[in-house]
């Protein structure tokens, strides 16, 4: 049987100006790498910051690891670790320096974050300044930021933005690899062809609902790619809202 | 304490506090140089001849300046770098998503804005200290004004939580700043300027020590006092953990 790590009940959130999330029913197991697949604005960021607890939801449920997200911030958030939007990075301070702030948050050592650094690929830039990193170096930071911890579940916003093309295949080898290893993965993207490499499960979203979920080897079976299964059911929401 | 660490990690990796303790430095060599300076002309007016004024320095001198610009100025440059600008740059993410609540976080960060305050405030003391010894005045009432100088911290939190409750008020750290400041002079100019007013504004008693000065310890001056500091701190810090509890970032 599988065991949840995340549980989403009719959770709702909107912001001033009524854009955000309705009635979101989701359930993510341990082991699954999760797609949240979706337009611009389509409400992804929105149930990644509510996992994070960076915004409170207006209603509904979110239970993870069979906890309330909310009541039990601390417990849960130890066993998670993500990257939403930009990463959030400290100019002044070199690479290791901004890894150590997450690292000893959670019980890493030195040794640890040094190893998530060559990981990503930027042990050579250790002790440089943040500042003076390019957009991909900032991203690959990030992620290191995410997995030092070695949470049970990772929560990854964009997570290949600003990458060439061996970084985008650097990330997708570590979540492969720690994918096997037990790691719950929730990704998001608009790009359909770098979730169907990796995901097992894809979840559309649009204006705020979710417009349709399937298992990847099923949508593999049924359509020609995850591109397609996406169109079909956003021209299909689309429709229906017209 | 790990979440401490973390921010006074953040705050010390801002070179500006140090050139604000050089700046301080400067201010009290010119103020003391000055000083100097006149107490030699005046002897050389006197047809004594020219000689700098020997022990004219005084630790104590500078303790009103400190506490009322110096240190108030650089906690509200401190509260704006913790609170506005990782805000503004969204740094403020990585430090909600950690094991810690919105209550810790705004704790540790307030402790992190009083540490470096007090760092900066007694690096001015150990300036005027070393400034007193070279002018011939020794170790004289180092100890006594050390302890004005700690008896002064307690109405420095009010100035933070007030700072704080500002920044998460107004966006951006420059305006943030900027208000936190306007905030303090309007506040000032009350407690000196408006003396049905002055009683219950909490900036008539940063210098805190001056009520210790004399034969007798007023007790019931110094419970009221604290008893104002104390609520002053109290409100504004309750209204900045309902702001930033349940805000969204």
């Amino acid at each position: 049987m599988a065991t949840e790590t995340v549980r989403m009940d009719a959770v709702k959130k909107l912001y001033k100006n009524k854009r955000g999330i309705r009635n979101i029913t989701l359930d993510v197991n341990k082991g699954d790498v999760l797609g949240l697949l979706g337009p611009n604005g389509s409400g992804k960021t929105t149930i990644m910051k509510l996992l994070c607890g960076l915004i409170k939801k207006d209603a509904g449920e979110v239970k993870m690891f069979g906890l309330d997200a909310e009541e039990s911030f601390e417990r849960v958030m130890r066993k998670v670790g993500s990257l939403i939007e930009a990463p959030a990075i400290y100019k002044k301070l070199s690479a290791i320096d901004n890894l150590m702030l997450t690292a000893r948050m959670r019980g890493a050592d030195e040794k640890r974050a040094m190893q998530y650094l060559e990981r990503v690929g930027l042990l050579q830039y250790a002790n440089e300044r943040a500042e003076r990193f390019s957009l991909g170096m900032k991203q690959r930071l990030g992620l290191s930021m995410a997995l030092v911890g070695e949470p049970e579940l990772v929560i990854l916003d964009e997570p290949v933005n600003g990458l060439d093309i061996e970084g985008v295949v650097g990330v997708r080898e570590i979540i492969e690899e720690l994918n096997k290893k037990g790691t719950t993965f929730i990704i998001s993207s608009h790009i359909a062809s770098e979730l169907e490499k990796v995901c097992n499960r894809v979840a559309v979203l649009y204006d705020g609902e979710i417009a349709a979920e399937n298992e990847m080897s099923d949508i593999e079976r049924r359509y020609p790619s995850l591109e397609e299964y996406f169109l079909e059911n956003i021209r299909k929401r689309r429709g229906a809202l017209l | 304490m790990i979440a401490l660490k973390n921010e006074l990690i953040k705050l010390f990796s801002k070179k500006k506090y140090i050139v604000f303790i050089v700046i301080a430095a400067a201010v009290v060599l010119i103020r003391f140089l000055g000083t100097a300076i006149f107490s030699g002309m005046i002897s050389w007016a006197a047809n004594n001849g020219f000689s700098l004024g020997k022990g004219m320095a005084s630790v104590y001198d500078m303790i009103s300046f400190n506490i009322r610009v110096f240190t108030p100025f650089v906690v509200f440059l401190a509260v704006s770098d913790l609170f506005s600008a990782e805000i503004q740059e969204d740094t403020i993410k990585s430090v909600l998503s950690q094991p810690v609540t919105r209550g810790q976080v705004l704790a540790v960060k307030t402790v992190a804005a009083l540490i470096m305050g007090c760092v900066c405030y007694f690096s001015m003391y150990i300036i005027c200290l070393i400034m007193q010894i070279i002018s011939g005045g020794g170790f004289n009432n180092a100890a006594t004004v050390l302890l004005a100088y700690v008896l002064d911290i307690i109405p420095l939190i009010t100035l933070i939580t007030m700072s704080i409750c500002l920044n998460l008020l107004i966006k951006g750290p420059a305006l943030s700043l900027l208000v936190s400041v306007i905030a303090y002079l309007a506040l000032t100019y009350l407690s000196y300027y408006n003396g049905t007013v002055s009683p219950f504004v909490f900036t008539s008693y940063l210098e805190w020590h001056k009520l210790l000065i004399g034969s007798t310890v007023p007790v019931n001056v110094i419970l009221s006092r604290l008893g104002i500091l104390a609520g002053s701190v109290l409100i504004l810090y309750s209204i900045s953990y309902i702001m930033f509890e349940n805000t969204d970032f």
